[in-house]
């Protein structure tokens, strides 16, 4: 795969399609609430297997830990 | 029961990666029998797939890309813990566009997944396993996501009927986004009826998912309606095809037909692709490849890696309100013109998708892909439901009609919808 003809060839198509946009003059939707605060509920507990799970899932670990190297992903 | 799933499994085992090789069914569910056994409630003996973006706790939610290959779900959406309170029988993870970027079904890692009823053809996408697992018989109804017409798409290809709820109807917990403000959890069946059974099932406020909302049981319901066709752009045999048969029903019915003018619904591909660009670079900032799969950037196909560079552009260029703001503003313009529309007749009605679908492996524009969602996209922008059911054949190919109906107006879309459906029985 060529990333810079994709970078490219994507940047075309939004630019094609805000081209055609330019003439809707309406203002965005917003969302008005009475109060401030969302209500969050009482919460749930997760399953008692999902740690298991979640290590399984994990690329590299350490015991309980999951391992990521910070270099490995800043790059 | 257990005699109904061992009939699927070994149609299944003919022709998934066999025989047909429909490519439908990612997994099967290892536990299908011992779950079937346990079978209870609104949903017993009914066999159910899963589109491979939704989680269900065990399975591998691989959205179709290598970055997820071998992730295993460590929960359960909560449409799926509805599902099996109920007693529904999850039989699998069916194929899909990858990361549900695609109209065709043919961006999937682990290959394109064919339709059922014309084999060489795409089955649709983004949800393409669910509507051919549906299609093949390879289970009685399935779950997949909507965000710019990915279960109607597919339903219309493969002749079976497809459901995108209201946005806010169904709890979005469990589901890999797309486009978060846009996706919705829906469903495919074989028949209106299962439809609503299964969408009954998963509606609901949910304390998980803050954009859900508190609903009432759906119900279907005996009416004369008034039916709005716009004026819209698509293939002549697929407009003849929908207006005949809006005609036909509408005379045996003694339903009025009015022309609805949605003058902005052109614009509606144009507003959804920033839309989604933006989000769905936002919503795959979590695939770094660190606490599970690999980073998405190194591991994903064309498409997928398209919409994160394009979002990752128009996302730093957004201090102009050129790409993102100026689709909120026309997605507000769209989502008015069909409030407005829905204060003079009770639906509109048009076809599900403009053209008919292209051979598996052509090689087409990414513009001439999009372009298949242009009818289904307005439905998303405007957070209403929409609902395809076959309405005939052209060269052999299934054709969708597509029913829009106010937000949250779903009992009135069943209803037309079920009288469309009773109609076709009977020819």
């Amino acid at each position: 795969m060529d990333i810079d003809e994709i970078k490219r060839e994507a940047k075309r198509i939004m630019d094609n399609f805000a081209s055609a946009l330019e003439k809707v003059k309406v203002e965005e939707a917003r969302v008005e609430r009475d109060e401030d605060r969302r209500k969050e509920g009482e919460g749930s507990d997760c399953d008692s297997d999902f740690r298991e799970i979640m290590l399984e899932n994990a690329p590299e670990k350490d015991g309980e830990c999951i391992k990521a190297e910070k270099g490995g992903w800043l790059g | 029961m257990i005699e109904k799933v061992k009939s699927y499994l070994s149609e299944i085992e003919r022709n998934n990666e066999k025989g047909k090789k429909i490519n439908a069914i990612l997994q099967v569910n290892p536990k299908v029998l011992e779950e079937a056994e346990k079978s209870n409630g609104k949903l017993a003996g009914k066999i159910i797939a899963i589109k491979a973006n939704i989680n269900v706790k065990g399975l591998n939610a691989s959205c179709a890309s290598k970055t997820l290959e071998n992730y295993k779900c460590p929960y359960d959406a909560t449409v799926i813990s509805r599902i099996k309170k109920e007693g529904g029988i999850i039989i699998g993870m069916t194929n899909m566009d990858e990361f549900a970027c695609g109209s065709s079904g043919e961006t999937s890692a682990f290959g394109a997944c064919k339709n059922p009823k014309a084999l060489d053809l795409i089955p649709g996408g983004s949800s393409s396993g669910s509507a051919a697992s549906v299609a093949a018989g390879f289970c009685d109804m399935a779950l997949g996501s909507d965000t710019g017409g990915s279960i109607r798409n597919p339903a219309s290809h493969c002749g079976v009927v497809g459901v995108k709820p209201s946005y806010g109807l169904v709890s979005r917990y469990g589901l890999i986004d797309l486009s978060m403000s846009l996706d919705q959890i829906g469903c495919f069946a074989r028949n209106v009826d299962d439809a609503l059974l299964l969408l009954n099932v998963i509606r609901g406020k949910d304390d998980k998912d803050a954009t859900s909302y508190e609903s009432k049981e759906i119900k279907v319901e005996n009416k004369s309606w008034k039916i709005g066709m716009p004026k819209i752009k698509a293939d002549k045999k697929i407009l003849d095809l929908i207006s005949n048969k809006v005609k036909e029903i509408a005379k045996k019915n003694k339903w009025k037909i009015q022309e609805v003018k949605l003058p902005h619904i052109d614009l509606g591909i144009q507003t959804y692709y920033p839309l989604c660009y933006t989000e769905f670079f936002s919503g795959t900032r979590k695939f770094d490849g660190r606490r599970f799969g690999k980073k998405i950037e190194e591991s994903c196909g064309e498409e997928v890696l398209r919409r994160i560079l394009g979002g990752q552009e128009i996302s730093q260029a957004e201090y102009k309100g050129r790409y993102y703001r100026k689709a909120l503003q026309a997605k507000e313009l769209i989502k008015k013109e069909l409030e407005n529309a829905f204060k003079k007749v009770d639906c509109i009605i048009m076809p599900t998708v403009p053209k008919l679908p292209h051979q598996i492996g052509k090689k087409i524009s990414v513009e001439d892909m999009y372009a298949y969602d242009a009818l289904t996209i307005p439905a998303n922008l405007a957070e209403i439901p929409a609902l395809s059911l076959p309405a005939g054949k052209i060269n052999n190919i299934p054709v969708g009609l597509q029913i829009f109906c106010r937000k949250f107006d779903e009992g009135k879309m069943f209803s037309i919808a079920s009288e469309f459906e009773l109609h076709q029985e009977r020819e």
